[in-house]
């Protein structure tokens, strides 16, 4: 038989072992008022023993019955079931809490022993973007090695069969102009084979850094890509025109801007069996919204675009673009490139609804004048 | 007895290359498409259809393989040689009716002499 004197000695001791626990521990009553709570408990809901005692739960913190949580405890309350849950507390300040969560039914009403595993959720939460981060650099890697190793087989056929087609005029004394063609496509392959690698070095160059922005002047970006593109296309019948305004209009760029028209001239003259190779530099300032923009053009007359691809063609990574070939990693460079500039590109017909007739690639940029 | 060939292949410069060799060779090249659609489109136009066909894989609108299917079904005895960067489809391109796979880069002999094993098999 216990005693008084010693029953009171037991409830003290077990007072002063929830008192010092390290989880969370608070007794509820049918009322949901707190009959007991100790000091890790108060502080899990951001508030004191003395606040929250012989006060209810609704009072201290209003809206907690349309809770998910509180469903669980009027289920452990009600069916005298324990329960084990983790719990998303928000707090009055907006700012949240996880919880864990065993409700125990007792006499007195329920008992909740809280541990604290804010931390935890936020690692987890850190760990499953790291893995997304990684999975997404994963896809990518595999995405650029796919078009690298297709575009350098093909370079590489090319090359491979000019040198077959070279040994066979060579034997049969054909016509050496023949020949001069086939080493011409040599040599060009070769300089495809260099701007490939170039194109990956860019890439991972803008993957890794945040090369930072100037104002420069784009008239002359433009004319120093256009004479490159001559240089590089000597053979070819090329006639570049330009159309800019008197006042070169200033954009907030980086080296890599170069590269951009570049790619977009150097398309132009690839993938075009013309006589003469015809393109046409135009640009214009415009006002949208309050703000001055640069509309760059560039218009061709050869291959052209069909409707289909005119979006794939700047997609990069999207499962469509392994089906093709062609402009390769040049325009999902481009678009990253003007992208890292707030800068648009988007392809339409010279001739609406003929895209035979050849393609005007426009870029969109804001214009840096109020800027200086 | 010259062979035909058709050429899918969407590079312009590849296209020129493998018409020049196979000529050199003694082949008849009766057409060239620069990708899928425009190669069923064609063989179906064809009053003779070509003895060979030499595919590519990766080409827009619709790939070697695809074309391939479209292509069996209008003619089943078709013999289709796939030449082609994507080590990856070489299985799925055999096991769907093709009767060669040349990865690329490949000698231009290995492609006469796929050829010339193959019309004399027809023979």
């Amino acid at each position: 038989m216990v005693t008084k004197e010693e029953f009171k000695i037991s409830e003290e001791s077990l007072k002063s072992t929830l008192d010092n626990m390290r989880e969370g521990c608070q007794i509820i009553s049918p009322e949901w008022r707190y009959l007991y709570i100790n000091a890790v408990a108060a502080n899990h809901g951001h508030s004191t023993v003395e606040k929250l005692l012989g006060k209810t739960m609704m009072e201290m913190y209003p809206n907690i019955e349309k809770t998910p949580m509180f469903s669980e405890l009027e289920k452990c309350m009600k069916d005298r079931i324990p329960i084990v849950m983790e719990n998303q507390f928000a707090y009055q300040n907006g700012t949240k809490g996880w919880f864990e969560l065993s409700i125990q039914p007792v006499p007195e009403g329920i008992l909740l022993f809280s541990v604290d595993i804010t931390n935890r959720k936020k690692t987890e939460e850190q760990l499953i973007e790291s893995e997304k981060k990684y999975r997404e650099a994963y896809e990518q890697v595999n995405f650029y090695r796919d078009l690298f190793t297709h575009d350098i087989n093909n370079i590489l056929q090319n090359i491979i069969s000019s040198v077959d087609l070279c040994f066979h005029s060579m034997e049969s004394f054909e016509q050496p102009q023949k020949t001069r063609d086939i080493l011409n496509i040599i040599k060009g392959q070769v300089i495809r084979g260099g701007n490939l690698v170039k194109n990956i070095q860019t890439i991972s160059q803008l993957d890794n850094l945040n090369t930072p922005l100037k104002i420069m002047n784009l008239t002359d970006k433009i004319n120093e890509s256009i004479k490159y593109i001559q240089r590089r296309f000597v053979t070819k019948p090329l006639k570049i025109l330009t159309d800019f305004p008197k006042k070169a209009p200033l954009i907030r760029a980086n080296e890599l801007l170069l590269d951009v028209f570049e790619i977009i001239l150097a398309n132009a003259v690839l993938y075009n069996e013309k006589p003469i190779i015809e393109i046409i530099v135009k640009t214009t300032q415009l006002e949208l919204d309050g703000h001055q923009f640069i509309r760059i053009e560039f218009k061709d007359n050869g291959w052209g675009i069909e409707d289909v691809r005119k979006e794939l063609i700047f997609q990069e990574g999207h499962h469509e673009k392994k089906r093709q070939s062609g402009m390769g990693l040049g325009l999902s460079l481009v678009k990253k490139v003007l992208n890292s500039y707030n800068g648009q590109i988007w392809v339409e017909d010279i001739l609406r609804g003929d895209h035979s007739k050849g393609s005007n690639f426009i870029i969109q940029i804001q214009e840096a004048i109020h800027e200086i | 007895m010259k062979y035909s060939v058709f050429i899918v292949e969407d590079e312009p410069i590849l296209q020129y290359l493998y018409e020049s060799l196979l000529k050199s060779a003694g082949y008849l090249v009766i057409s060239t498409a620069k990708n899928g659609e425009e190669a069923i489109t064609k063989f179906r136009l064809f009053p003779n259809k070509p003895d060979f066909i030499l595919m590519d894989y990766r080409m827009p609108i619709k790939n070697g393989l695809e074309a391939m299917e479209e292509i069996l079904r209008v003619q089943p005895s078709s013999k289709i040689i796939f030449a082609s960067a994507d080590r990856s489809i070489k299985e799925k391109a055999l096991s769907s009716g093709a009767v060669g796979f040349l990865e690329k880069p490949f000698d231009s002999a290995d492609l006469i002499h796929y050829l010339k094993n193959l019309g004399q098999a027809e023979a």
